[in-house]
C-alpha cells in the first residue's frame, strides 16, 4: 500500500482483513476477497473505514442468512427419522394411556372411586392418565403432520394446531411433574426419560416442522 | 399450486438495479456502485450477493489492475437480470402512479 497509513486506514485494513478472512471460511470467500481489493481504492482514510464497517456488517448480514438457511434444513430421510423419534414415543405412549392393560379406555366410575379417588396418590394419577389421553393425541398428529410434510411438501401453518403441538407437551410435563411431586418423591432422576420422551422431543419437533414451513413460504414468497 | 409473489423488492435493492440497468453491458465496480446509488457497503454487498445467487447478477475480476493494487471484482446484470430489473421498476412505477396521493413521497 503506497499511501501514508493513518490510524483510521489502518483500522479499516485490518477490519476488512478480518472480514474477508472470516469470510473465506465459509462459501462466500469471494464476496471477502472483494470487498478487501475495493479498500485499496477508496481515497478517503475516513471514507475507507466507513467502507470497511459496512464491509464487517454484511458479512455478519450474509453468514446469518446464509445460517438460517443452512442449519436446520435437512434432507427428507433425515427429516422422516427426526420425527419418527420425536412423535413415534409420545403415540405410543398415548397408545397405550388410552387401550392398555390400565388404559382410560377400560375405566368405569366404579373402579375410578375405588381405586383412585380415596388417596392424594390416586387422584395424581387419575390426573397423569387422563392428562396423557388427551395430549398424547400430539404424538399420532405429529406423525400426520409430518408426513404431510415430508410426501405432500404441506407446510405445518402458524396457528392453533401449531401452538398445541409446541404447547400440549409442555403442559403434559408440567402436570406430570406435579402429580409426582404429589406421588413420588424420586420423580427427577427417574423420570428424566419420560420429559425427554414426551415433552422435550415432540415440541421440538413441532418447532422444526413450523420453522421449515415458515422457511418454505419466506422463499415462496421471496422468489422471482 | 403456484404461488403468486407478493413481495417487492426493496427500495435499496431498486435504487441498484436502476444503477445496474443504466448502463447494463457496462462492468461496474462495488465501490463506484456504492457512490451512484448512495447505498452503504454494509446494504450494497447483500444485495450484490442475493442477486448473484439468484443468476440475476454476473462478476468477475479485473483483468488489468492498476499497478500496486489489487484486481477488483467487476459486476453487471445478466440478461435475466436485465429482465428482472426492468419488470420490476416498471412495476415499482406503476404502484407509485397507483398509490394514493397523499401517500407519495
Amino acid at each position: 500500500m503506497s499511501r501514508r497509513a493513518t490510524l483510521p486506514r489502518r483500522a479499516a485494513t485490518a477490519l476488512v482483513q478480518l472480514t474477508a478472512a472470516w469470510l473465506e471460511r465459509t462459501s462466500r470467500g469471494e464476496w471477502g476477497r472483494a470487498m478487501r481489493a475495493e479498500l485499496e481504492h477508496i481515497d478517503g482514510d475516513y471514507e475507507a473505514l466507513r467502507w470497511a464497517c459496512g464491509c464487517a456488517f454484511a458479512a455478519i448480514s450474509l453468514r446469518r442468512t446464509d445460517m438460517d438457511l443452512g442449519t436446520l434444513r435437512v434432507s427428507r430421510f433425515v427429516l422422516a427419522l427426526e420425527m419418527a423419534l420425536c412423535f413415534a414415543p409420545l403415540t405410543f405412549g398415548w397408545f397405550d394411556v388410552v387401550v392398555g392393560n390400565s388404559g382410560v379406555a377400560w375405566l368405569d366410575m366404579a373402579s375410578i372411586q375405588r381405586y383412585y379417588l380415596g388417596t392424594t396418590e390416586g387422584v395424581a394419577a387419575l390426573a397423569k392418565m387422563f392428562t396423557g389421553a388427551l395430549i398424547g393425541v400430539l404424538g399420532p398428529l405429529g406423525l400426520i403432520v409430518a408426513v404431510r410434510h415430508i410426501v405432500f411438501g404441506r407446510a405445518l401453518q402458524r396457528g392453533w394446531v401449531s401452538s398445541a403441538m409446541i404447547a400440549g407437551p409442555i403442559v403434559l410435563g408440567v402436570v406430570y411433574v406435579t402429580a409426582n411431586l404429589a406421588d413420588d418423591t424420586r420423580w427427577w432422576p427417574a423420570w428424566i426419560g419420560f420429559y425427554v420422551m414426551f415433552v422435550a422431543l415432540p415440541a421440538m419437533g413441532a418447532a422444526h416442522l413450523l420453522y421449515l414451513g415458515r422457511s418454505q413460504r419466506d422463499n415462496t414468497l421471496s422468489a422471482a | 399450486m403456484a404461488m403468486t409473489r407478493t413481495r417487492r423488492s426493496s427500495g435499496q435493492t431498486l435504487s441498484l438495479l436502476r444503477g445496474l440497468l443504466d448502463r447494463p453491458r457496462k462492468w461496474r465496480h462495488g465501490y463506484d456502485l456504492s457512490q451512484d446509488t448512495g447505498l452503504p457497503s454494509g446494504t450494497l454487498y447483500p444485495i450484490l450477493v442475493r442477486l448473484a445467487d439468484r443468476g440475476l447478477l454476473e462478476s468477475k475480476w479485473e483483468p488489468a489492475p492498476d499497478p500496486g493494487r489489487p484486481p477488483r471484482h467487476l459486476y453487471r446484470l445478466t440478461a435475466k437480470g436485465s429482465a428482472y430489473a426492468r419488470s420490476e421498476l416498471e412495476a415499482d412505477e406503476v404502484s407509485a402512479l397507483n398509490a394514493p396521493e397523499g401517500s407519495r413521497a
